[in-house]
């Protein structure tokens, strides 16, 4: 059997909707069972492709964001926010997508800020009189970039496969996450004065604002810890990862006094459990992409990419329409698992930076996260609003053309990623 | 999620197994920081606990139907279809982990008899590490058991009711 076929196989599993995990398991398996390559070994890789220092940021983040959320920061962000631009033309709008952008900068992963954020903008967005559709597809498309605002779980993944380093990823994330909230919120705020979504109540006097600003104090020192740790090189993203975890903790105990025996309970299973999702894809990508490497598939696949174009930036370009699409349909983790390790020697040949492209990398398969038809966001969104993902989607498209025009820039100006882990020293 | 009343022996696990994973990282960081001592020969815990986490916590996602997969062309198959792939899924899933099962029980027993490896940081016999997996994949099977039934059912009164 050709690994061709195996592939083939891998693809049509998916598409019936095997589970992504079980179907690169079950592909690799068969892969690995029918080249000989040792099948007496998959107990022991499965084990050994979780077991790694670095995938422990992902639980840590995950365990974190849980515990802001049920801490009920989310809220104090959105209040402080809403007192500063509440008042504009299309507010709320932008209030969501900056309380997007700050609990981007705590929590590591899209749908999780949707439902973060939703929870709390969505309703008063529609009693104010936005379309439903409208602020659902912008809550989607703003939570979705915050992938890119460290920390960021598509990071980790992505540093674990390519072995750049986690930290220098986080920090050459900060400047296009905040480029793409900045283009998101012009969006939000052009659409918002063509159709007369007016600005709620009257700004916050100072008072206000300064108690809403005591209030979300706990939130805002959070990244400053996370990113502050990372930049200066104190912390490795696993530790800076567990130091918010307790940092959360802490907040959730002694400053909210939210947090009780029970609902602790249930923040440690939800977050086991979030981790596990893309700990069990992880497990089997790792042994689906070394059956691939060994068998010598990679390289071929390599190979063929390199000959389409001797140029740089049109390999580029045609990679990230390959991502786009293909985010529309899969998950960021698995894509990176089944594209990285083709893409490698393609970045070699190339002299690509791998740090610079994947910053790329990550924003491209965002923008298919938010883009119809399918789009994982969308349907969380959808579901917030009690709305189809078709009315959702539609209103997308405003802001997905936005991350595109960020996606070019960032393309062609490679320092907006790579010059502050140059100044940190991290790179 | 619902907060269900009574708590659940997967939950507990999964909730202990995170909770010592974070508090031994911890660990590490306060008396590295704070007291320069390091026992980072404790990482090892750490990164197993982590396997055994995933295992158990894979099958409370098998369980609620939360793992990733793509729904777009389920969605309009015909029923029957859709059952037919509910019941292939759950083999397919299951088959994979009693595969895994099985070469791990096969390291352990090698690992007991024969190699009697230790851990390089701590010295502990490696088939300790490995034990979880097999032990905790019960977990797994009953939760692509529970969720596959719950499928079909839902499946079996949305025909009866059209």
């Amino acid at each position: 059997m050709d690994i061709l076929v195996l592939t083939l196989i891998f693809f049509i599993l998916m598409l019936i909707g095997i589970p992504i995990g079980t179907s690169l398991g079950i592909s690799a398996v068969i892969t690995i069972f029918q080249f000989d390559l040792g099948i007496g070994m998959v107990g022991i890789n499965f084990s050994s492709g979780i077991a790694s220092f670095p995938l422990l940021a992902v639980p840590f983040f995950i365990l974190a964001g849980v515990l802001m959320d049920k801490a009920g920061l989310a809220a104090s962000i959105a209040r402080f926010f809403e007192l500063i631009l509440g008042k504009a033309t299309g507010g709320l709008a932008m209030v969501s997508v900056f309380t997007c952008m700050f609990w981007g900068a705590m929590s590591g992963s899209g749908p999780a800020t949707t439902a973060a954020v939703g929870l709390i903008l969505l309703a008063p967005m529609i009693k104010h009189g936005y379309d439903k559709n409208f602020a659902g597809a912008l809550i989607a498309n703003a939570s979705d970039l915050s992938i890119i605002i460290p920390p960021s779980i598509a990071f980790i993944i992505y540093g674990s496969i390519t072995n750049v380093s986690v930290g220098a990823l986080f920090v050459a994330g900060i400047v296009p996450g905040i480029l793409t909230g900045i283009g998101t919120a012009l969006v939000a705020y052009l659409i918002s004065k063509k159709r007369g979504y007016h600005g709620i109540h009257q700004r916050g006097n100072v008072k206000e604002i300064l108690k809403a600003l005591k209030d979300a104090f706990w939130a805002f020192i959070s990244p400053i810890i996370i990113l502050g740790g990372i930049y200066t090189g104190k912390f490795t993203p696993t530790e800076a990862a567990v130091v918010s975890v307790f940092y959360s903790l802490f907040v959730a105990l002694f400053i909210y006094r939210s947090l009780t025996w029970r609902i602790f309970m249930d923040v440690l299973v939800d977050a086991a459990v979030t981790s596990s999702v893309i700990m069990f894809i992880v497990a089997f990508a790792g042994i689906f992409s070394w059956t691939a490497s060994v068998t010598g598939f990679i390289d071929q696949a390599a190979e063929c990419i390199i000959r389409i174009s001797p140029n740089a930036i049109v390999m580029i370009i045609l990679i990230n329409l390959l991502l786009l699409v293909l985010g529309m349909f899969i998950d960021a983790i698995s894509i990176s698992y089944l594209v990285m390790p083709v893409l490698m020697p393609v970045l070699q040949a190339f002299s690509i930076d791998p740090l610079w492209y994947g910053v790329i990398f990550i924003t491209a398969l965002a923008i298919g996260q938010a883009t119809p038809p399918v789009g994982v966001n969308l349907f969380t969104a959808a579901n917030l609003i009690g709305g189809d993902v078709d009315g959702v989607a539609k209103q997308a498209i405003p802001f997905v053309l936005m991350d595109i025009l960020i996606l070019i820039i960032l393309t062609l100006i490679p320092a907006l990623c790579l010059y502050l882990p140059k100044i940190a020293g991290l790179y | 999620m619902k907060p269900n009343k009574k708590l659940r022996i997967d939950h507990l696990i999964a909730a202990a197994l995170l909770f010592a994973m974070a508090f031994i990282a911890f660990a590490n960081v306060i008396s590295r920081y704070l007291f320069h001592f390091s026992f980072s020969a404790t990482e090892e815990i750490t990164i197993n606990l982590f396997v055994w986490l995933t295992v158990v916590g894979s099958g409370i996602a098998f369980e609620r139907g939360g793992q990733l997969g793509m729904v777009t062309l389920f969605n309009v198959f015909p029923k029957r279809f859709q059952k037919a792939a509910v019941i292939f899924s759950a083999l397919l899933s299951a088959a994979l982990f009693i595969i895994v099962d099985i070469f791990m029980i096969q390291a352990i027993y090698d690992e007991i008899t024969l190699f009697e490896a230790t851990s390089p940081a701590l010295g502990i016999p490696v088939w300790i590490y490995y034990i979880g997996v097999p032990v905790l994949s019960v977990f797994v099977f009953k939760g692509i058991y529970k969720n596959t039934a719950a499928q079909l059912n839902e499946l079996n009164t949305d025909q009866a009711e059209n």
